[in-house]
């Protein structure tokens, strides 16, 4: 299910009104149902991921802190397993038909079970591992004091970087080892992987991972109740691409009564109206005219290629912060508050502001969990220069798994040492802070619309002969870019305005202090553009592909 | 008062509810949509006049989303030259193919006959550029689909001594397979000539004609509700792309707004349906009608030598569709010794600089294509052009 769309805003009312009817337990209950109906949408296999995912690490977290299960922790991830392995792999839901007019339920039992071996082999390894780790329970709660946490963290990050390592990244390193043995002359016969990519699958192993990280570090309490925690990992609004919430920020939101705010509701609101600006009327319309740059396999001008990276710049931001924008909102709705994810990166003097304004949970989790971790800047200059490489080089990789991904990451991190490398070198004398941050902020702008080159690029082959077009060519104004819908052409300066405004205010919120007449008719005007907008093809949230 | 002071209230200003400040705010908001959808009407009228066919850029986008049979209606005047041009074309039973040479012109040696749409119109045109001694009977209809131009062909087959035949198949075209008109899987601007639905019974081809098949006939039923009903209840039936929110006229036309909404609501319905035909791999194989298209393309291939034509397939491979037609045709016009031109390489769809801002090919483009029809019409003619 996606934001912008009918099914979305049909399910949503549907879950405010039962919101707003349940007690504070039955909220959560129902928040989860939802949230499984919300990600099942897509393809109700990928259920069992997360659910197993989730048993994994609840169960893990408990045995760092606590170093022991009830009976019922024990038990109820058990059963939620294996009963996921055979209603979302192994039950053909093919075979069950529910008519509404008139209601009627016909089962075709001849069909619900599946022939092919791969599913019933799903569930047996499913057992097969339950049992194991039922069977290996009492012997790691006989492990000391110290190792037994070490142990269940390793496990649980272990489980989680398989998981993800084996949807998203096997072909990817098959591939990339294929090629490097071709080049030698021999001709490898590996076995690549027919699966799909789960959505969101990077968020939320991310998600979890911190959960059981934290409490091995004892920031964080782990949840006895297995519901919380389930609820913690697939809650809508953030599950397929985020925020990547801490559980210290979010777990606590969950577990104790919400009481829904007025004016809480009428930012989430606003952050929604906002938000689909954002991905409806400019994202989406601008879309067509990249992709037939970067799609086209013929030959391209400089200006076309310049035209279709800004146009990218504009079009990865209004994406991804408009998805942003909306899950807080929506989340905001329900009385949960979730993090701020972009803070105006386009105003970004240096890379290291920038890494503060995009995807500041990416961002602010990289630092956490790996580049403190690799000892950050605390081991001299030199290894602070190699950690920041390392942590941007994975940060590009946790991307996509392609090698432009790296590339890109590893343009992050060059640009990260380098700004950091002339830090206070970088005014130009003769001209006031002004416009020497006018400046900073324009050359890194240029600097960010090459990285993004290197993110959309659809191949290594395609960096290397846009990159050069764009130097060999520069001036050919030959243009053969696609002109943007007209809600994109409007939508774009609406959105740089409203933005300086923000900046110049630095404040969020100071629409607030708009009159209702002045909010009114910028409302109307968002809308206006946004139903311009729905009136173009819809096109999928980019950050879902991660 | 300062300008400032017309935007945000300051420090001074009356303190007010949050409920009543937000109830304000909806007010206005209101207000200001319904205002804004008054001034878009105002500003940007589409024009009623269906003999004027260039209303501006914005006159056009902002009527994108009127219902299909509003702009029918519109299109249609008293008599058929009053009538916009969109709503005269395609139409299987025009008068106007009377007009068409039925012979090789003077100082012309060969007659082509071409059955398609403007991409196959436009590659015939370049034929006779390139070679003046080709005339041409061209039979089109706008972004015609396959069954079309196959039932074109059948019904001019008698009526005249083309040397080579031609059967255009647009790829972006393939998906109106499953209409009975132009109007429903074309709604942004509908073209409302008609054609048979095609299906396989027993292995041979059957046809389902629609109920309307003049403009005149068009004319009368707009008048006479229950022929209209009639026709409509055949589309629902028969054309897949028939929606009766996106088809039927009622009072919301009136709003640019809803008119919005009805675009995307539009634009995702059609997106549901060729989702189903073709994706980004390309068409998919299991659609019912692909065994139709080779069992036309077979049909149009035997009757044409059986009247002792050259018949070429042109495969006109447009953006968005790279090789997916030739590739899903390949076998059939192999296995079965078909002549066809293919676009796909020699004017792939992949690149930009084969198109015009419309979607058609360039000039070079068609050219380069018409000298590959050239050739191959020459390589098999019993005795070359000149």
């Amino acid at each position: 299910m996606i934001f912008n769309s009918i099914d979305f805003l049909i399910f949503f009312v549907i879950v405010y009104s039962l919101y707003c009817l349940l007690p504070f337990r039955w909220q959560n209950r129902m928040l989860l149902v939802a949230s499984y109906i919300f990600y099942g949408w897509w393809d109700v296999r990928f259920l069992f991921l997360i659910i197993l995912s989730t048993s994994f690490d609840f169960s893990s977290g408990l045995m760092i802190k606590e170093g022991r299960l009830t009976n019922q922790q024990r038990l109820l991830p058990s059963m939620v397993v294996i009963m996921a392995a055979l209603a979302f792999i192994t039950i053909r839901w093919e075979a069950v038909e529910l008519s509404l007019h008139p209601l009627k339920l016909s089962i075709q039992w001849g069909q619900i079970l599946p022939n092919q071996l791969s599913s019933w082999g799903v569930l047996i390894s499913t057992l097969v591992a339950v049992i194991l780790a039922n069977c290996l329970y009492p012997r790691l709660t006989r492990l000391n004091l110290t190792t037994r946490p070490k142990f269940c963290l390793i496990l649980s990050v272990c489980g989680n970087l398989g998981l993800l390592g084996f949807f998203k990244y096997f072909n990817f390193f098959i591939g990339s080892i294929s090629s490097i043995i071709q080049s030698f002359g021999a001709e490898p016969d590996f076995v690549y992987l027919h699966v799909i990519l789960p959505v969101g699958i990077s968020f939320y192993t991310f998600q979890s991972m911190s959960y059981t990280i934290d409490i091995y570090r004892q920031k964080l309490e782990p949840t006895k109740h297995f519901f919380d925690f389930a609820l913690l990992v697939s809650f809508f609004p953030q599950l397929v691409a985020g925020p990547i919430e801490r559980a210290s920020h979010l777990l606590p939101q969950l577990t104790k009564p919400r009481h829904l705010q007025f004016e809480q509701s009428t930012r989430g609101l606003f952050l929604i109206l906002f938000g689909l600006f954002k991905k409806v009327a400019i994202a989406d319309s601008i879309a067509k005219s990249v992709n037939a740059i970067y799609n086209t396999r013929g030959s391209v001008s400089w200006a076309d290629i310049v035209l279709a990276t800004l146009l990218f710049t504009a079009q990865i931001y209004c994406d991804f912060s408009g998805y942003t924008d909306i899950a807080r909102g929506v989340a905001k709705i329900l009385g949960v508050e979730l993090m701020t994810n972009f803070n105006l990166p386009y105003f970004s003097k240096t890379a290291s502001e920038f890494w503060q304004r995009w995807h500041i949970s990416l961002s602010t989790w990289l630092r956490d969990y790996l580049y403190i971790p690799l000892g950050g800047n605390r081991k001299g200059e030199l290894r602070t220069y190699i950690n920041l490489m390392i942590t941007m080089i994975l940060g590009g990789l946790w991307h996509g798994a392609a090698w432009n991904f790296v590339f890109w990451g590893l343009y992050q991190g060059i640009l990260l040492c380098l700004y950091r490398y002339l830090e206070n070198k970088l005014s130009i004398k003769g001209f006031s802070p002004f416009w020497n941050s006018v400046l900073a902020t324009f050359f890194f702008f240029i600097l960010t619309c090459y990285g993004w080159l290197l993110f959309r690029a659809n191949s290594l082959e395609q960096v290397v002969s846009f990159t050069t077009i764009l130097i060999t060519n520069v001036g050919d104004f030959n243009l053969s870019i696609p002109k943007p819908s007209l809600s994109g052409l409007l939508g774009l300066p609406v959105l740089i305005i409203y933005e300086i405004i923000e900046n110049y205010f630095n404040n969020t919120h100071f629409y607030l202090r708009f009159r209702p007449v002045v909010k009114g008719a910028f409302y109307a005007i968002l809308m206006t553009m946004i139903l311009m907008g729905v009136s173009n093809e819809p096109q999928q949230f980019i950050y879902f592909q991660f | 008062m300062s300008l400032n002071n017309l935007f945000i209230f300051n420090s001074k200003s009356k303190q007010i509810s949050p409920v009543t400040n937000a109830l304000r705010t909806v007010f206005w908001f209101i207000f200001f949509l319904i205002l804004l959808d008054t001034i878009l009407n105002l500003l940007f009228p589409y024009p009623s006049d269906p003999l004027d066919v260039s209303p501006s850029q914005l006159s056009r986008y902002f009527d994108y989303g009127r219902s299909v049979e509003a702009k029918v209606r519109r299109q249609i005047g008293p008599t058929d030259q009053t009538s916009s041009p969109l709503s005269r074309a395609g139409w299987l039973n025009s008068d106007e193919r009377k007009t068409l040479p039925t012979q090789p012109d003077s100082g012309s040696t060969l007659l082509l006959a071409t059955y398609g749409m403007s991409f196959s119109s436009q590659v015939s045109e370049a034929v006779k550029e390139i070679d003046p001694h080709v005339s041409l009977r061209l039979i089109a209809g706008p972004t015609a689909p396959p069954n079309f131009s196959f039932t074109a062909y059948n019904l001019d087959r008698k009526k005249h001594n083309a040397d080579v035949v031609i059967l255009g198949v647009l790829a972006s075209s393939l998906s109106g397979m499953d209409a009975i008109t132009g109007m429903n899987w074309n709604p942004d601007v509908p073209p409302s000539y008609t054609f048979p639905k095609y299906y396989i019974k027993d292995g041979n081809l059957k046809s389902i004609s629609p109920e309307i098949n003049s403009l005149e006939e068009l004319r009368k039923a707009l008048k006479d509700k229950q022929k209209w009903q009639k026709f409509v209840a055949q589309m629902s039936t028969y054309d897949r792309f028939f929606n009766s929110f996106i088809f039927t006229h009622n009072v919301l036309d009136h709003s640019s707004m809803i008119r919005l909404i009805r675009r995307g609501w539009q634009q995702k319905h059609i997106e549901s349906i060729t989702n189903k035909i073709h994706t980004a791999k390309g068409f998919n194989p299991k659609w019912d009608q692909i065994p139709v298209l080779k069992a036309i393309i077979k049909e149009f291939t035997n009757t044409a030598k059986a009247d002792g034509r050259v018949p070429i397939v042109l495969l006109l491979n447009d953006q968005k569709y790279d090789d997916h037609l030739f590739k899903i045709l390949q076998t059939t016009l192999e296995e079965n010794n078909i002549i066809y031109v293919s676009s796909h390489k020699i004017a792939p769809a992949t690149n930009l600089k084969n198109f015009v801002g419309d979607g058609h090919f360039t000039k070079e483009a068609n050219l380069k294509i018409a000298q590959e029809v050239l050739n191959v019409i020459n390589k098999n003619l019993a005795k070359p052009i000149l």
